[in-house]
Parts: C-alpha cells; sequence; structure tokens
C-alpha cells in the first residue's frame, strides 16, 4: 500500500538540486573556508539548544499533579501484523492504574500474520476488525468513532505505558480548556543493543527535556504515535487523523495547533516503546519521520513565520527545519571533504610515483585544528547539559557502562542523523514514493 | 505570554554571549601557536641578525680563516630552525581559522630570503662549496606534489652535508621584495626548485637533485 502520491518521481530535478547544493557549498568552503560553512547551520542549531535551556530553567512546576477523578477513558490500539507485541501492550495498559473508567479498543487493520486469532482470545479488549488494510491513521480513527469516552489514549501496538501513565497524562490534559491532547514521555523498552542504548538517550532529550520546554513556551509539536491522549471532541472536530499522511502524528499536532488547541505534555506520563535494533529498520523509520515532516512543512507552510500561530509559528518550525538545513550541509560537506581527501591522495601518490620515493607518509590534510576544537568545545557545552538534564529527568543515572553509547551519542550519532535528514530531503525532492513496510 | 517573551530575550544573550565566548576561545589557541611560531622566527632574525655582524667582521677585518668556520655554526643553526618553522607554519595555517597566517608567511618568506643572501655571501667570503637549494612550495593542502617533493629534500640534504634548502611559500604575495625575487627566478608554478640559479620546474628526483648538486 501506497501513501502520499504526489506526481512522478523526478530524477532530473533531483540530479540538479544535487548538483546546486554540491556546487554552492564546494564554492563556499573554498571562499570562506571549512569551518565558517559548517558553523552557520550549526548557529541555529545553538540557538534552539539555548532557547530550550533557558526555557528548561524557568519552568517552575515541571510535574503534573495528578487529579483523583477522571473522566472516562478509550485506550485505541491500531494493530496491524503485530501478533508478538500487542498482547504486552495490552496487559501494560490493563495493570493501569487510573481514577475512572478505562476501555480498551483494538482495531486491527487487517493483519495476515495471525493477530486476528489472538486477539479474538483477549481479555477485556474490544476488538474491531477491519477486512482491508487502510493505514494506521484509518485504524485509529474506526477507533475514536467506537471509543464512549470523553478522552481518548492512542497507543501503539508495541508500547508499552507504565501503570500511571494515563493517570498523568488525562490530568494534564484537562488542566487548561484550551489543552486538545496530552503527550507522554517516551522511552525506549528494550535497550540491549548498542543502537537502542543511543536511541534511549536520544529519546531522553527528545521526549523529557524538549517536550517539557516545548510544552513551557507553548510549542509541543509531535503527538508522539507511541502514545498521545486527545479530548474525543477535539479530535473528531479537527477531522481526525490524515489518513494520506505518513507522520499523522506529526500532522495530527499540528492541526491542533492550526485551530487553535493547545498541548500539553506530563513526564510522569512514562510510556516505553520498541525502537529498531539494526541501522536498516532505523534508517526506514527515520525517512518516515524526516520526510514526514518536510511532506508537513510544506502542507503548513502557511503557519511559518505566522505570528497567529505564537512561538510554534515563527520559532519552532522554522528552527526546526534547520536541523534538515544542517544534516544537509553537514552531509554535503564531508562528502566535498571526502573527494577534495581522495584527489589530494591521488595527486601526492603520482607524485611519489614520479619521484620514485620509496617512502610514503600518508599525512592527510589537516582539517581540524586545534582552534576549531576549541570553539567546537564551547558551542557544544549547552547540548551536554541538555543530555545531562535529561538524564536526571528520565530518573537514569549516567553510569560508567552508558559511557560507550553517551559518547556515541554525542560523537558520531548526530552524523548519521544528519546524512537521514539530507537523503530525506533528496528523496522528497525526488517525490520517491513511500511505502509502509 | 509576557513570561515566555523573557525567555527569548534571555536565551539570545545567553547565545550571544556562548558565541562570543567560543570565538575568543578559538582566537586565544589560535594567537597562541601564531605567537609561538612569531617568537621563532623573530628568533631566527635574531640569529641571521649576528650571523650578519660575524659576515661584516670578516670582511672587515681579512680574519677569513678563522671567522669562516664560526659563520658556518651559526648558519648551520639557522637552517635547522627555518626548517623546523616550515613544518609548524604549513601545519598551523592549514587549520587556521581566522587567517593570520599570511602574514606570518610573509616574514617567513623574507627571513629565508635574507638567511639565503648571507649564505651566498659567505660562500663567496670563504670560499666554501656549500649548496643552496631554493624550494618554493605552497599550502599543503592545495599541492600534494609539494608535500612529496618536500620529502625528497628533505632526504637529499640528510645525505649530502653540502646541501642547504631554503623552503619559500610561493602563494605569498603584496610584498615588493617578495614578488622580485620570485621574478628574478621567474617562479610561475609550484613545486619549483632552483639550484645554481638554474630553474627546474615540476618534480625533480632524488638522484637528478644529487647530481645538480654534485652529492
Amino acid at each position: 500500500m501506497s501513501l502520499q502520491i504526489r506526481g512522478e518521481p523526478r530524477p532530473l530535478v533531483t540530479i540538479l538540486a544535487f548538483i546546486l547544493v554540491f556546487a554552492v557549498i564546494a564554492a563556499s568552503i573554498s571562499l570562506f573556508g571549512y569551518f565558517w560553512v559548517m558553523l552557520i547551520p550549526n548557529i541555529f542549531l545553538v540557538i534552539l539548544t539555548i532557547t530550550l535551556l533557558v526555557a528548561y530553567f524557568d519552568t517552575k512546576e515541571k510535574n503534573v499533579q495528578p487529579l483523583d477523578k477522571l473522566p472516562m477513558l478509550s485506550v485505541i490500539i491500531p494493530a496491524y501484523n503485530v501478533k508478538s507485541t500487542v498482547l504486552d501492550t495490552i496487559a501494560a495498559i490493563n495493570a493501569s492504574v487510573y481514577p475512572g473508567e478505562l476501555e480498551i479498543i483494538v482495531v486491527d487493520d487487517g493483519s495476515t500474520d495471525g493477530t486476528r486469532e489472538i486477539l479474538q482470545n483477549a481479555e477485556g479488549v474490544r476488538v474491531i476488525l477491519k477486512e482491508k488494510n487502510a493505514g494506521k491513521a484509518a485504524a485509529v480513527n474506526t477507533g475514536v468513532k467506537m471509543a464512549k469516552g470523553e478522552v481518548v489514549a492512542c497507543v501503539d501496538s508495541d508500547s508499552y505505558p507504565v501503570p500511571n501513565a494515563f493517570k498523568y497524562a488525562v490530568s494534564a490534559l484537562l488542566r487548561d480548556e484550551k489543552n486538545g491532547a496530552a503527550t507522554c514521555f517516551i522511552r525506549v523498552a528494550n535497550p540491549n543493543n548498542m543502537l537502542r542504548k543511543i536511541q534511549d538517550i536520544e529519546y531522553l532529550t527528545g521526549f523529557g527535556f524538549s517536550q517539557i520546554t516545548t510544552k513551557f513556551i507553548d510549542a509541543i509539536f509531535v503527538a508522539p504515535g507511541p502514545t498521545t491522549i486527545f479530548r474525543k471532541k477535539v479530535l473528531l472536530d479537527v477531522g481526525g487523523f490524515d489518513e494520506q499522511n505518513i507522520t499523522e502524528d506529526l500532522e495530527i499536532a499540528w492541526r491542533l495547533k492550526k485551530y487553535g488547541y493547545k498541548i500539553d505534555y506530563s513526564p510522569d506520563a512514562v510510556v516505553y516503546t520498541d525502537v529498531p535494533g539494526d541501522l536498516k529498520s532505523l534508517y526506514r523509520q527515520r525517512m518516515r519521520w524526516y520526510r514526514g515532516k518536510l511532506f508537513n512543512i510544506r502542507k503548513y507552510q502557511d503557519m511559518l513565520f505566522n505570528k497567529k500561530y505564537g512561538v510554534f509559528g515563527t520559532f519552532i518550525l522554522p528552527f526546526s527545519f534547520s536541523a534538515e538545513l544542517s544534516g544537509t550541509v553537514l552531509s554535503f560537506s564531508f562528502l566535498y571533504l571526502v573527494l577534495n581527501q581522495l584527489i589530494w591522495t591521488i595527486r601526492y601518490l603520482y607524485a611519489n610515483f614520479v619521484l620514485g620515493s620509496l617512502f610514503i607518509d600518508m599525512r592527510s590534510m589537516m582539517l581540524v585544528g586545534m582552534p576549531m576544537l576549541a570553539i567546537g568545545f564551547v558551542l557544544v557545552l549547552p547540548w551536554f547539559l541538555t543530555v545531562y538534564l535529561s538524564h536526571r529527568i528520565g530518573n537514569k543515572k549516567v553510569g560508567v557502562h552508558d559511557l560507550i553509547a553517551t559518547t556515541l551519542f554525542l560523537m558520531f550519532y548526530g552524523s548519521v542523523i544528519s546524512l537521514f535528514y539530507c537523503i530525506s530531503l533528496f528523496k522528497e525532492i525526488n517525490r520517491s514514493d513511500y511505502r509502509w513496510k | 505570554m509576557e513570561m515566555k517573551n523573557g525567555v527569548f530575550v534571555k536565551a539570545a544573550v545567553a547565545a550571544i554571549i556562548i558565541f562570543a565566548i567560543a570565538l575568543l576561545f578559538g582566537y586565544y589557541v589560535e594567537s597562541q601557536s601564531y605567537a609561538y611560531t612569531e617568537k621563532q622566527i623573530a628568533e631566527l632574525n635574531e640569529g641571521m641578525e649576528s650571523a650578519l655582524l660575524f659576515s661584516l667582521f670578516v670582511q672587515t677585518h681579512n680574519q677569513s680563516e678563522s671567522m669562516c668556520v664560526v659563520l658556518k655554526d651559526q648558519l648551520d643553526d639557522a637552517a635547522q630552525n627555518t626548517y623546523n618553522i616550515y613544518g609548524a607554519l604549513e601545519e598551523s595555517k592549514s587549520t587556521s581559522i581566522f587567517n593570520q597566517y599570511d602574514i606570518l608567511r610573509k616574514k617567513y618568506f623574507l627571513a629565508n630570503m635574507r638567511f639565503y643572501l648571507m649564505l651566498r655571501s659567505y660562500v663567496q667570503e670563504c670560499d666554501d662549496n656549500l649548496e643552496p637549494v631554493l624550494f618554493f612550495y605552497s599550502t599543503y593542502n592545495s599541492c600534494p606534489e609539494c608535500v612529496a617533493q618536500g620529502k625528497v629534500l628533505d632526504e637529499v640534504r640528510a645525505e649530502c652535508s653540502n646541501v642547504r634548502a631554503y623552503a619559500f611559500p610561493a602563494d605569498t604575495e603584496d610584498i615588493s621584495m617578495i614578488k622580485s625575487f620570485k621574478a628574478y627566478y621567474g617562479i610561475v608554478g609550484v613545486p619549483t626548485i632552483v639550484i645554481n640559479d638554474e630553474k627546474h620546474e615540476g618534480l625533480v628526483n632524488k638522484a637528478e637533485i644529487k647530481e645538480l648538486v654534485g652529492c
């Protein structure tokens, strides 16, 4: 099943765009130097980090006070070929401590792997079977229509809320009448290999620190798929999830903003979720996220720099787009450097060959010197502080055995993600078809 | 909303402070290594000054025999220093952010030129068989051939006791003396080697250099 039909792919445009970007970056590097070209996109990221840090220290009350009595909650779990995880999800929700009524609706989206059979035996669950697979957003919309609760929780079938999660999240949702949704603190359920351990830290910063701080400036810009709570009425008012969108969780958050609703957050509403364990699945997941973001930036371009949408429009949207920009500049600078080094080495080896020189000193071009390291060191300090605070929010100690993952996260993971950002941009330019699974 | 505007004002101030600290710190670090190389060049010039006085002494007092030995020692010391500076200077230049090194490279060029002229006058005065080799190069990053050629010259220098090599950054301009010096030898490309006032453009291998210098 393919989503988002946006016309034919355009390889020629893509190649031209690629060459143009490369030429601009190569020319800038040779004119101004490698360092200054790298610095400019990073300025945005440093400003974003510092702003969030200031917001963090300005937030007096970071936690939400749970209410004693809460309205009925309908938990909707879209399920498509998830026989290995869906029962764990249901079990986690059944273990919820929720001061109010709670129903679980599982919407089977035309599974073919035996998920349907498993669901027949699940206890305390309303199961809706859809004959044809129509995507996650459509499944959730079906569930919402069936929901009896005033509040609905959309939970991925590979995510596991802690017992208190709904209590805190619904309390956050209800503390302001303008709130349309409340997000949870998404954490990694299975940090059992290096890549997942690195993502564990990434989620701590992305769903812990970033959500607390963007909440403070009223600019939460994603309603994470693993678990988000909505007022049912609001969700129906804005038209439900966009069934044609590959990142419907991002899209719904932006649409809520567009309709003037707020999004709240509780760091105590912890939800564990499975994350990709190898680079290939991570790549697939991130292509979906980042391409979805780019697609939605186009869709909601009128919100960009629009004062009507407050900090969200004037600050968070443009600055979060700068991540794609820096990713692209970084990747292309790296490509330029590799090509440059390659040409240098070939010329050097050839010169040695002509000279008949037996001794080959493989000195490479000097790229990073002490001045650059000094500047880089100061500029990453706010980011280090962010990672530290994120661990504190998640009550996770930075132990000695986490040191490797933390180091890899700080030093290399960003480059990998940058490359993904860059690729997603060009795939979006090429209009490459996106497929679920 | 007022409180939130406060966040942005504070963040803007913090961002400006952090960028300022970062750039100042980077500038400080670069200046430190710049100052070190500058000091080395100053020491080189001082050594040259005293060698110059010696050479004047030799000329005015007609004391060639005894003084020539001392003069040669001094010139050899300076030769070692210029070689060390050459490596440090080029490495620092290729990682420089604030481009302070152009001035230093001019200073280095001039010091080397002075040194070379003195050696020539020493050779005339003391009737020595020393063979000066001029090596024109440009920045490491732009000229891998220069790195390879430099290595070969290094080896020649180690093997032949009569060879004295002088490296000149040919991508340095602006000073008329440097221009005339380069024009005199007709330097157009790099690497270029000058032996016995004769220009050899492009790569010259070890055997050829040895033959030219008679070693």
